[in-house]
């Protein structure tokens, strides 16, 4: 019976413990690895004594670390708009010729 | 035999008549014989125009980006040239005297100069705004790429060299936007006596369409690199 209280006690106390570890880490902000592996800068957002959320004061440069999701997904669309430029181009090409040969038969 | 030699006399002069009309109707018939061949090639010539400015008419009128302004102003001065030209071909088979005729056909060339300047007005004015049709295209594809690049920004995304290609882009629009303005107008509005003194008048307008049209090339490379890299 003593045995089984001391067990349970010991359970507590870590159990206790580790919920103020996590509570402490959580309020206080600290050094974290993300998803990438990168490790980002502590976060250091606070609000003022007026409850307005101040700005981002983290020193470093917007992040410059490629994001893991998917890639950006780009309006298809572009793509064929791209290729009907590329169509004008191509006659114009031929214009052009014409143009030059034109000028070089004279008269 | 006395009838015999009679007949002979006259028969050597009725000969020799003949013979003397003949002569005398082929000298009377040579300056029109000498002029046909002068006649033929100039109405060649004329027919070799013609055609052409029928072609450039028909071409003119299926160009999709062509302007209204431009073609209303194709349209006037290859008509001009068709009736000037069936004009000429009138005066030409009137014509009896050589020195006319050679001026006449002479006049084939530098009246209209269908080929060395109404042909690559024409071709031009339509490269010209297909290429302002293109610019418009290219423009509104940066704008969409601007959008792309920044929502892959707001997603995190390292979007630095999307940014620097899409400045570029843009600013080989601007340069070709730049070298078309007003391209197109200039060189149609250039008339055969403008190249007659001056055969290079069309030069500036021909460098800018190149020019533009390499900017366009170069404008389209980098859209399609910054999408290679969005979808990487």
């Amino acid at each position: 019976m003593q045995r089984h209280f001391a067990t349970r006690s010991s359970l507590l106390i870590v159990a206790t413990t580790a919920v103020l570890m996590l509570t402490a880490c959580g309020s206080n902000g600290s050094t974290s690895i993300d998803h990438t592996g990168a490790v980002s800068p502590a976060v250091t957002d606070s609000v003022d004594s007026t409850g307005v959320p101040a700005t981002d004061s983290s020193s470093t440069a917007p992040t410059t670390v490629k994001a893991s999701t998917a890639a950006t997904v780009v309006d298809p669309a572009l793509d064929k708009a791209i290729a009907d430029v590329e169509t004008l181009l191509g006659k114009n090409d031929q214009d052009l010729k014409d143009a030059a040969a034109a000028a070089a038969n004279g008269g | 035999m006395k009838r015999s030699h009679t007949f002979t006399a006259l028969a050597a002069i009725t000969l020799a008549g003949a013979l003397c009309i003949g002569n005398t109707a082929s000298a009377a018939g040579r300056p029109a014989g000498d002029l046909g061949p002068a006649k033929a090639r100039c109405t060649a010539a004329i027919t070799e125009r013609q055609n052409e400015l029928n072609s450039l008419s028909g071409k003119a009128a299926g160009a999709a980006q062509l302007t209204d302004a431009h073609e209303s102003t194709i349209a006037s001065f290859l008509s001009s040239a068709k009736s000037g030209l069936s004009e000429l071909q009138t005066k030409i088979d009137a014509d009896t005297d050589p020195a006319t005729l050679r001026a006449d056909c002479d006049a084939v060339r530098t009246e209209f100069r269908v080929f060395a300047l109404r042909a690559p007005q024409v071709h031009m004015a339509i490269a010209g705004d297909r290429q302002a049709a293109g610019l418009t295209k290219a423009t509104a594809i940066a704008a969409k790429l601007q959008t792309a690049i920044q929502t892959a920004a707001d997603n995190g995304t390292d979007v630095t060299s999307e940014t620097a290609k899409l400045a570029e882009m843009n600013g080989l629009l601007a340069d070709a936007s730049s070298k078309l303005g007003g391209a197109v107008d200039a060189e149609l509005s250039v008339t055969v006596t403008q190249w007659n003194s001056d055969h290079t008048v069309l030069s500036a307008t021909n460098t800018a369409l190149h020019a533009a049209q390499n900017d366009l090339r170069a404008a389209l490379a980098d859209a399609k690199a910054i999408i290679a890299e969005l979808k990487a």
